[in-house]
């Protein structure tokens, strides 16, 4: 235990806890799109005539479920800024 | 470094966010160019307006008819007082997002002042647009369906109204800024030579990173439509938010 453990350790729980941060943060959001995909390929299958209106929705939802994981992926970059620093 | 990052470099370091602790580069001159590059089509586009439209006129025509149908569906046929905002933040934010894609520039939005400003810009504009229309109506919305349960749900309403500017411009700078950061990664790895049997092979990581690279050409409008689709559905709702409830 030298003097510059404190740091050290930070820099280190730093560093697992983004690569946590990222790891489950995508675990959500791949789900919930992958089953919008899904669902939005089965209203199209079952109707070709409403592709444009279902498509406008589904994009909207996707942005919706994607943004959660950017939340995570932002606090990776933070935390990954405190590793060096 | 202008007189901006200065200013903002003084002060980033007292906020005590780690990472940011100092902004570099020429995103403001960028965020000027991307101005002059919408102001120059604007008028072009003006200057040369034919009845029967050729090529540019048919994709500047095609993108506001775009923006138009959505208006016009969400905010009724009032809507469409509202939309040069609605256009200009389409415009701008599409703009920006492109232009990082360019060799040597950078995106505008790739940094949360660019984006944090539009979104509070929006933020602003359609609060005061919802109570100078509705006035007591429009502040009444937070209170809920049941007057029993307004101590509960004010702060729910009332976080969940600060929500949206602050995930307008998060969703917006994360999916820029992070298409940036894996690029750069992806070809940082792509320059590791490994040495094999005295032979030096590089790493093939350019199609990783051409992937990526394709996957920001198609995240930029899919991002300028999503912000102003939800500035049209909040407009929509501070018009009309007598008739919610």
């Amino acid at each position: 235990m030298g003097t510059l453990d404190p740091k050290i350790l930070m820099a280190a729980f730093a560093a697992l806890g983004a690569g946590l941060a990222i790891g489950l943060g995508a675990i959500g959001s791949a789900i919930g799109i992958g089953i919008a995909n899904g669902k939005l390929i089965e209203a199209i299958a079952r109707q070709p005539e409403s592709e444009k209106k279902v498509r406008v929705w589904f994009i909207l939802g996707f942005v919706f479920m994607e943004t959660q994981t950017l939340y995570a992926f932002i606090f990776a970059i933070l935390l990954f800024g405190k590793v060096s620093g | 470094m202008s007189g901006e990052h200065e200013t903002i470099n003084s002060i980033l370091p007292a906020l005590h966010l780690p990472g940011l602790t100092h902004v570099q580069g020429l995103q403001v001159e960028f965020t000027w160019l991307s101005m002059v590059i919408i102001i120059v089509m604007c008028v072009v586009f003006i200057s040369r307006f034919k009845t029967v439209p050729g090529g540019f006129q048919n994709v500047i025509e095609l993108l506001t008819e775009f923006i138009e149908g959505f208006l016009l569906d969400l905010c009724g046929p009032k809507g469409m007082g509202y939309f040069p905002l609605v256009i200009t933040v389409f415009l701008m934010v599409g703009v920006c997002n492109y232009i990082g894609l360019i060799p040597g520039c950078l995106s505008p939005t790739s940094t949360i002042n660019t984006t944090a400003a539009i979104a509070i810009v929006v933020f602003v504009f359609y609060q005061f647009v919802g109570i100078t229309k509705n006035g007591f109506h429009y502040l009444k919305h937070f209170l809920g369906p049941i007057p029993v349960m307004a101590p509960i749900l004010l702060p729910i309403e009332i976080i969940s109204e600060f929500a949206r500017p602050f995930s307008l411009s998060v969703r917006l700078f994360a999916n820029i800024f992070g298409g940036e950061l894996i690029i750069g990664l992806l070809m940082g790895l792509a320059t590791i030579m490994i040495p094999i049997a005295s032979v030096k092979i590089p790493l093939f990581f350019w199609a990783p990173t051409i992937m990526m690279l394709w996957e920001s050409v198609l995240t930029a409008p899919i991002q300028a439509f999503v912000f102003s689709l939800l500035t049209m559905i909040y407009l929509s709702g501070a018009i009309m938010a007598e008739e919610e409830h």
